[in-house]
């Protein structure tokens, strides 16, 4: 069995702490230097973040609403809540702010590497999922193009629909692309020449 | 320079309904990661097998596949033969980011970033097989499956390349995995009063000897109707007789009757390996070439971490015994042959029809 902390390797994780640097903010700091990672404090929330940022330790405090929104839309970013839960909207802001992983205050240095291998985890499954997705909707589309270019094939040059079909793969093919692309090459070059006619 | 050996997992039935291939996919598997041991490892350190029996069982197949990746630290797993055990592996393989190696024909419309499918997509095969069956026999097909995802889906899109080529479907059927030969010979009586021109079978497992003996018993003849299939190779007929299984015609990316160099030697080395009368088959083939594949990326990465290895993988070639193969960097599926083939009286397939070169997957048959 490994030991838990050799499970997770962050030498190649950029880290962000957006926590004031008091006790728990400097536990935190330590905490990911230990096992690695490379660590900025920020303080007060910024608006904005570094793109090279792969996760985020951020206090779930209304200042820090834009950065934790803005870190939802990031794909791969890792996040982890710092709460207090002494206050009473704490859940409501772990409602918007949808974090990876969670810490409480205050903080405890054994607790904080569970937490980074939860939010790397968690992230990096959506990531992959969401890319998943990406995916197959490329192939919804490209379906949806190559029956447009079915259609002008058939109707240009006077063939039937097998015969349509053989054309566009056996063009690809030879082209070395995908369907997908080929059919969209022909649909927006045909847009393109009847626009042509019109003027 | 570590020594340790590459620990893979392996996953194919040894007990249950479809054992008898996948035990054939084992041994494809095994004899590729002997050959690869044989000549010094990956990078010089061999390849070690954890093999698990999940005995036909779905259920089986996902927890092993979490016991492998969760708890013995695996990465890579060579596994699955039905659509339903691959399904239930699917999730597992996404959540914990393995990589599943998958030697087998299926019925398409699927994508993982976490599967390599290195058996043929419905583009591959049946495309071909209804334009032969068509063109030869007649338009009218009579469908027999075994009851699960596979030959359901597969039949659904039999059914539409029928309907572009202007046939019909005259009977359509789907029975228990473990049905009983007398299921079948029953049902030969229906296939008497529909006349088809073709009966085209995804029965799967030890129930496809049952089929084609109702058949021969029921005294048809495969020059006036034959059966055919995706799924009946050469371990199936052995099962059933090559007299029973003469006639008959099944389309495949490889038959062991592949006249090449290559081929002629990995069936010679499997022969003596595991038996003179054992005839290699698509899936022997496909589990075999995977693990190739899987060892060449390796070689050049040297890790196991599906996202170093599987971008690598995504762009490799191999010369398999069915002939030039690569995997296709769009679908995680192969570029593979596409063949035809009758079975003979040896229990081997003569070949019909031939492929050019390895046709490029299209798993949502978006061109057709």
């Amino acid at each position: 069995m490994q030991s838990a902390i050799s499970c997770i390797d962050l030498r190649d994780v950029d880290c962000a702490v957006v926590y004031p640097r008091d006790r728990d903010g400097e536990l935190l700091i330590r905490s990911v230097q230990r096992i690695g990672g490379r660590v900025v404090n920020i303080w007060p929330p910024a608006e904005t973040l570094e793109q090279s940022i792969d996760l985020l330790f951020c206090a779930l405090e209304p200042a820090a609403l834009t950065l934790l929104r803005l870190a939802t839309t990031r794909a791969g970013l890792a996040v982890v809540g710092i709460v207090d839960t002494a206050k009473n909207d704490h859940l409501e802001l772990l409602k918007i702010a949808t974090p990876h992983a969670l810490l409480a205050r205050p903080l405890e240095a054994h607790a904080v590497p569970g937490q980074v291998l939860l939010a790397l985890n968690n992230a990096r499954f959506q990531a992959r999922q969401q890319s998943k997705i990406a995916k197959l909707e490329d192939t919804l589309r490209s379906y949806r193009k190559v029956e447009q270019a079915k259609a002008i094939l058939m109707s240009r040059r006077k063939i039937g629909e097998p015969e349509a079909y053989g054309y566009l793969r056996e063009q690809a093919m030879r082209r070395r692309v995908s369907i997908g692309v080929l059919a969209t090459a022909i649909v927006d070059a045909s847009e393109m020449l009847s626009e042509e006619q019109v003027e | 320079m570590s020594s340790e050996p590459w620990r893979v997992g392996v996953l194919f039935s040894q007990t249950g309904v479809t054992a008898v291939i996948e035990e054939t996919q084992l041994r494809g598997t095994l004899l590729a990661i002997e050959e690869i041991n044989a000549t010094g490892g990956v990078n010089g350190r061999p390849i070690m097998p954890i093999i698990y029996d999940p005995g036909s069982d779905c259920r089986r197949f996902a927890l092993l596949a979490d016991k492998m990746l969760a708890e013995d630290g695996l990465n890579t797993i060579f596994g699955c033969y039905t659509s339903s055990s691959r399904k239930a592996v699917l999730p597992v393989v996404e959540r914990r980011n393995g990589l599943l190696w998958y030697p087998t024909l299926y019925e398409g419309f699927e994508y993982s970033p976490n599967i390599i499918y290195t058996g043929a997509a419905p583009n591959q095969n049946s495309v071909e097989l209804v334009d032969f069956l068509v063109e030869n026999h007649g338009p009218r097909l009579y469908l027999i499956g075994s009851d699960y995802i596979y030959p359901r889906e597969s039949n659904r899109i039999i059914r539409e390349l029928l309907r572009q080529r202007c046939g019909k479907v005259v009977g359509e059927h789907y029975l228990d995995l473990g049905a009983k030969p007398s299921e079948f010979r029953l049902l030969m009586r229906d296939v008497r009063n529909a006349h088809p021109d073709v009966i085209f079978s995804t029965v799967v497992g030890q129930a496809t000897a049952y089929l084609y003996q109702a058949y021969a018993e029921a005294g048809f003849d495969p020059r006036q109707m034959p059966i055919a299939s995706l799924t009946t190779s050469e371990a199936e007929v052995k099962m059933m007789g090559a007299d029973v299984g003469r006639g008959h015609i099944t389309a495949a990316s490889y038959f062991q009757s592949v006249a090449s160099a290559s081929n002629d030697a990995f069936v010679r080395r499997y022969k003596k390996r595991f038996g003179n009368d054992e005839p290699t088959n698509l899936c022997v083939e496909a589990a075999y070439f995977q693990v190739h594949v899987f060892a060449k990326a390796l070689a050049e990465v040297n890790t196991l971490h599906t996202e170093v290895l599987r971008p690598i993988v995504l762009h490799c070639e191999f010369d398999a015994p069915q002939g030039h193969v690569a995997i296709d960097s769009e679908s995680s599926h192969t570029n593979l042959w596409t063949r035809l083939g009758r079975v003979n009286e040896h229990g081997q397939f003569d070949l019909i029809r031939e492929s050019a070169q390895a046709v490029m997957p299209d798993p949502y048959l978006v061109s057709h």
